[in-house]
């Protein structure tokens, strides 16, 4: 059975933790408990926020008391096929590429990351474009928090890349996760990349959900250039792979 | 036709009236939120709008001057608003004649809302002196004009605020819950992102690991052991532990503290807040139903 607890949040509110050693794993359940109140498309239900290892609600009281959610979200974790562990890689998932420049105007601090981390730039961006991320959730204006990277934790390294400023779609380690830069912002990391991308209207997001995958492929700075220029047009032509 | 700010000492916010927080990520949805959520619906309600639809908030003195003629509502925080020497009426629509007016002042802390039939423009959030914002849509008059008026709501300045236990209560020491509950606080600051309270020290409780959700009303301790509740312009998203968050048929009462005042706190259950607030819901449906029937 699959730990989970449901927080009270005011009378408007509760958040489902699902507290694991492996905060992939919570992860998972959170988003797995998403689709699971989205698909039944609940009118006591007015929104779901996936969160790194739990999932707010906000429900309408009047159609669907507090005790009355504990059970009904209880008997949906019970009942359904909660992931216990992270996927084996077999599931299908929906990988978005993004086109990112790695050259050292768009990646100023990739040589000196790359430095810091015992190799070189080349060996660096390779690295970078050679995997898949999960987009695991969005925190505050559009932030994407991707899965764990080929970087290992190193918060000491943020003080090398200390108060830099960061441009909306440039792709950031701040010595703890990579994230794409979502506005412009002063902020501690290091900039390895610059990636043409769109943010969706009014949510701030950039166009992928919780749950899909982006990939990231090296483009020369001429590319770069004439890949924003047709930025509009990014939108029918991104390249979307299913894969297996 | 279009409604001009001649002057106003603090900006005037241009707010959607979301029904009690059913939103996520409002910092970052670039419309603001009204603060009192309760008094900006009423407005709307009474000149017929749609109940999230956009309406002006108000904290100091301002002047605005309507260019066509159109039907508005004063709801929230008390203070004078007059046309020329003719007082308007609170929480009553009332007709506004091309060329007025309106005076806004002595506001006694909170926000004052201005709901206006019609659709204001959307895309601005605040105005200052010298803005102006479109209205579309508007009407000259309203059916049922004689309908469209609500009794002043009346609070109880020395019944506590209400409290639900948070999320993380637990994780915060039996004495520093018991100080919250036993102490009166002073408002020490009150915006749009957030109340501060002054009065002891309260011991916070570490920080979380992980980022979580805190919605409006939240209250956490800050640096200095003061307790502050979250508004609206606040990010929901933290790693500070919430200790509580204010029903929300106390949040009206919340957004009209102004420094100074005094306040207590007292712990309410999920089952007795949604019970009120399922009440209040029902009040507002019934109001809303009657001053909207074509057959009166």
């Amino acid at each position: 059975m699959v730990d989970y607890k449901i927080l009270i949040c005011g009378d408007r509110s509760v958040i489902v933790a699902f507290p694991d050693e492996d905060i992939m794993v919570s992860n998972e359940r959170a988003r797995w408990l998403e689709r699971e109140l989205n698909k039944r498309q609940f009118d006591w239900l007015e929104c779901t926020k996936v969160l790194s290892d739990s999932t707010a609600l906000i429900y309408n009281p009047a159609y669907m008391p507090y005790g009355k959610l504990c059970a009904k979200i209880s008997k949906i974790i019970k009942k359904g096929s909660v992931p216990l562990t992270l996927p084996d890689g077999n599931e299908k998932k929906l990988v978005h590429s993004l086109s990112v420049c790695f050259s050292e105007k768009y990646a100023p601090d990739l040589a000196q990351l790359a430095s810091l981390l015992g190799t070189d730039g080349q060996a660096l961006t390779d690295s970078l474009c050679s995997r898949d991320y999960l987009v695991c959730y969005f925190l505050n204006k559009g932030r994407a928090h991707l899965s764990p990277t080929v970087f290992k934790e190193r918060p000491e390294l943020s003080q090398h890349f200390a108060n830099r400023r960061i441009k909306q779609g440039q792709l950031v380690f701040d010595g703890g996760e990579l994230y794409i830069a979502p506005f412009d912002a002063l902020a501690n990391g290091a900039i390895v990349g610059t990636a043409v991308v769109e943010y969706t209207n009014g949510e701030g997001n950039i166009f992928c959900r919780p749950g899909e995958y982006l990939s990231f492929t090296s483009v020369t700075e001429n590319k770069f250039k004439k890949l924003c220029e047709k930025k509009e047009r990014l939108v029918t032509e991104r390249k979307v792979n299913i894969v297996r | 036709m279009k409604i001009r700010v001649l002057g106003c000492d603090k900006e005037i916010s241009i707010c959607c009236a979301d029904s009690y927080n059913n939103t996520f990520d409002r910092e970052m949805s670039g419309v603001k939120y009204a603060c009192d959520f309760e008094a900006a619906s009423i407005g709307n309600m009474l000149v017929e709008n749609t109940e999230d639809a956009l309406c002006l908030e108000i904290s100091s003195n301002a002047k605005l001057m309507f260019e066509g003629d159109c039907v508005i509502a004063i709801t929230g925080a008390s203070g004078n608003v007059r046309i020329a020497d003719e007082t308007l009426p609170r929480r009553c629509a009332a007709q506004i004649d091309a060329g007025d007016i309106l005076e806004i002042c002595e506001i006694s802390g909170g926000y004052l809302y201005i709901a206006v039939n019609g659709t204001l423009e959307e895309g601005k959030s605040s105005l200052i002196s010298g803005d102006e914002i479109e209205l579309s849509d508007n009407n000259e008059n309203l059916y049922n004009m004689d309908l469209r008026c609500l009794p002043e709501t009346v609070f109880d300045g020395s019944a506590p605020l209400r409290l639900i236990p948070g999320p993380y209560a637990e994780d915060f020491k039996t004495h520093a819950l018991e100080l919250l509950y036993t102490t009166e606080f002073t408002v020490k600051k009150a915006n749009r992102e957030n109340v501060v309270f002054h009065g002891v020290e309260i011991e916070r409780a570490k920080k979380l690991d992980e980022i979580t959700y805190a919605p409006v009303g939240a209250l956490f301790i800050g640096d200095e052991g003061d307790p502050y509740i979250i508004m609206q312009d606040s990010c929901d998203l933290t790693q500070h532990k919430c200790m509580a968050v204010v029903i929300s048929s106390d949040m009206p009462r919340l957004a009209m503290l102004a420094p100074g005042d005094k306040i207590r706190f007292s712990p309410c259950t999920v089952e007795a807040a949604q019970k009120l607030l399922v009440a209040k819901r029902k009040e507002y449906i019934n109001s809303y139903l009657l001053m909207n029937s074509y057959e009166q």
